[in-house]
């Protein structure tokens, strides 16, 4: 792994190209992109600083990342702190005038300003690797890394009531285990998710929301509550169970000191009939229409895909794209549990048909 | 206006106009009377205020309304009602409405039903502490909603302080006595929120009470409760009326318990959701448009048909 240089110098790490970063006159050339799209790009042609949105310090090991290709390449990527709803928001105004070479960030976000045609096609190295219902086949948007709905248990308290660990969303239904459940609404991306995986594993669809309607009205009445802000509750026994991604489960688990390791549970879960419980939700990323430094924004794109940059996710717990060519740390939860409960949507028709969904769901189920 | 002679009268009536702005321009600039130099001061007064109002209050909303009618979700353009359309024909939204005025207009009396015997006593009796007393009651108006509902969540959330209590002398479950995310706990954070408020308003009602009436009814034979009901009550009347119009705009503002206690849709959580996925600016804008005409009709009702005096 790199991402261990002392100093910031202008020389690269050993054994990696030899670029002396902008400004120099060498002819340093990197072969990047997937088949139709492999090019060769000049370091010459490098900015000081790649502007990409929402590579960001404080986000999925993203630092890490960042000083490593900068490390590798010489080139700087700068701090870029929002939110994928804000860099949409920014890409719009400033459509005339682009600022940022890429976009990062959610899935979805990627694929509304791909239809608002804000991105151009470009397939990096490995593109071939991601699986087809996690990319655009026009090159467009490709997902880099998921996170996938999951519940996270005290299993102290569970242990006290006599509750096994929770394997199907029916579980969640026993009373001694709904009185003190917490979940997010339909309108964070967290909670529609979360609502997506449920209808899914009760035998409903995109068309179909009312196996998760009925279990909400069930849930609330069993006194789950929905609320946003349950961390801090969870570790003071508020809540003992929680619905969230694998990634902010497991996150509390190992990084949080106010809950012992021990007494943390997390749970990915499927249907009753073997239906899947767990939905992806895809992050990504785009090159941008009319990018200021395509050359430095591809490479940054091929490096995030390299095995490499992968790796560098599973230390703030989250899956990578390419999980199956990689060796999962011990703390994840078993890869077989994934292949039990996992699946995905056409994200394009989620974009779509989302804000219909939201409001069917919370009106539905009076949220 | 097409024939001359009606452009020439409106001419002249826009001529007689900037005369008479250009003339009280000028006398404020150059006072002669007493009385042009106290209309001056007046102006000089108030010219903060009425730049604020105008700044931060007409421009702002003139926007808001501005976006309630456009066509194109990032740009003001065209003018179209569907959003009226949408808040007035879907009966969801009624419901939010009756849900918001309801939980509001029930907090309010509430909070004012409490707020009448906490003024009454820091007013009429001599409290040891009373500074303390005073702050303490004050103080939840510099708490952001959102913290008032963490402490309901502390006290009667499953594992709240008083949940604990109450379990364990009725030997009965925590989560089944636990409130705090449902529509009682939210009614208690709301008056937790507003008994300061309402509070203080009757305090400077009741300092302004005559008390020679008072000692003149208990003098002849009546009760505290027959003085407070016969002489003391007609008095603090208006301050009442005053703090429920106040209160009940205040509650109608709650925004940041509601984030903590997604119980109740009411009508700012309904408003943000607008403003979350899909970005529905136009609804959110016709929304916070009817919001503002209500308060403002609802306060000028209230001040026209009663005597209370309210600036706020």
């Amino acid at each position: 792994m790199a991402g261990l240089a002392g100093c910031l110098t202008t020389s690269s790490s050993e054994g990696d190209a030899d670029a002396t970063g902008s400004g120099g006159g060498d002819a340093e050339t990197y072969e990047v992109g997937y088949r139709d799209f492999q090019t060769n790009i000049e370091a010459t042609a490098f900015p000081d600083m790649l502007y990409f949105y929402c590579v960001q310090s404080g986000w999925m090991n993203w630092p890490s990342l960042m000083q490593s290709f900068e490390d590798s390449y010489g080139v700087a990527v700068h701090d870029d702190d929002r939110s994928s709803g804000e860099a949409l928001q920014h890409m719009r105004s400033h459509s005339n005038n682009v600022t940022h070479s890429g976009y990062n960030g959610g899935y979805t976000y990627g694929i509304v300003a791909r239809n608002e045609g804000f991105t151009q096609a470009y397939k990096p190295q490995g593109w071939d690797k991601v699986p087809d219902s996690l990319k655009t086949d026009d090159g467009h948007v490709t997902a880099t890394r998921r996170v996938t709905t999951a519940v996270t248990y005290r299993k102290d308290i569970y242990e006290e009531r006599g509750l096994d660990e929770p394997t199907t969303w029916e579980d969640l239904l026993q009373p001694e285990l709904m009185q003190d459940l917490a979940l997010q609404t339909p309108q964070a991306a967290v909670g529609l998710a979360a609502a997506l995986s449920i209808n899914n594993a009760r035998g409903g669809s995109m068309n179909d929301l009312q196996p998760v309607i009925d279990y909400y009205e069930r849930i609330q009445e069993g006194g789950a509550e929905f609320t946003d802000n349950f961390l801090a509750q969870f570790s003071r026994g508020e809540y003992a169970t929680f619905i969230r991604y694998d990634y902010s489960g497991l996150d509390l688990k190992y990084n949080n000191d106010e809950v012992a390791e021990e007494n943390v549970g997390v749970a990915l879960l499927g249907g009753e009939n073997g239906n899947k419980g767990a939905l992806n939700m895809p992050y990504g990323y785009a090159l941008l229409e009319g990018a200021p430094n395509p050359a430095a924004g591809k490479l940054f794109m091929d490096y995030v895909l390299s095995l490499e940059g992968q790796q560098q996710f599973l230390d703030a717990y989250v899956r990578p794209i390419r999980s199956s060519e990689l060796e999962l740390p011990e703390e994840f939860i078993d890869p077989a549990e994934y292949d039990r409960t996992e699946f995905q949507v056409d994200y394009g028709q989620l974009v779509d048909q989302q804000e219909d969904i939201i409001q069917e769901i919370t009106r539905g189920a009076n949220i | 206006m097409s024939d001359r002679h009606a452009e020439n009268s409106s001419l002249s009536t826009v001529r007689a106009l900037t005369a008479r702005v250009v003339g009280a321009v000028e006398t404020v600039a150059n006072p002669v009377t007493e009385r042009e130099r106290e209309y001056r001061r007046i102006v000089a007064l108030c010219a903060p205020f009425a730049a604020l109002v105008l700044v931060a209050g007409l421009y702002p909303l003139s926007e808001v309304v501005r976006i309630s009618v456009s066509t194109a979700q990032y740009r003001s353009v065209g003018f179209s009602l569907d959003a009226y359309a949408t808040l007035f024909g879907d009966p969801y939204y009624r419901r939010v409405a009756f849900d918001s005025l309801w939980l509001t207009t029930g907090t309010t009396l509430v909070s004012v039903g409490l707020a009448v015997p906490i003024a009454h006593a820091l007013e009429k009796y001599d409290l040891p502490g009373e500074d303390l007393l005073v702050t303490l009651v004050s103080f939840p108006i510099s708490l952001p909603g959102i913290v008032a509902a963490f402490m309901i969540l502390v006290l009667f959330g499953n594992n709240g302080v008083v949940t604990a209590v109450a379990a364990a002398l009725t030997g009965s479950r925590p989560t089944d006595l636990a409130f705090a995310v449902s529509v009682p706990g939210l009614f208690v954070a709301f008056v937790y929120s507003m008994v300061p408020r309402a509070t203080l308003i009757l305090r400077g009602t009741y300092a302004e009470v005559d008390s020679a009436a008072e000692e003149a009814a208990q003098a002849l034979g009546a009760t505290p409760f027959e003085t407070f009901r016969y002489v003391t009550l007609p008095q603090i009347r208006p301050g009442i009326t005053g703090a429920l119009i106040l209160t009940f705009r205040t509650g109608l503002a709650i925004f940041g318990t509601l984030v903590v206690i997604q119980t109740l849709v009411v009508w700012t959580l309904q408003l943000s959701r607008e403003l979350g996925v899909g970005y529905d600016v136009q609804v959110a804008g016709a929304m916070a448009t009817v919001y503002f005409a209500f308060t403002f009709l609802f306060t000028v009702l209230g001040l026209r048909y009663t005597s209370a005096e309210v600036g706020i």
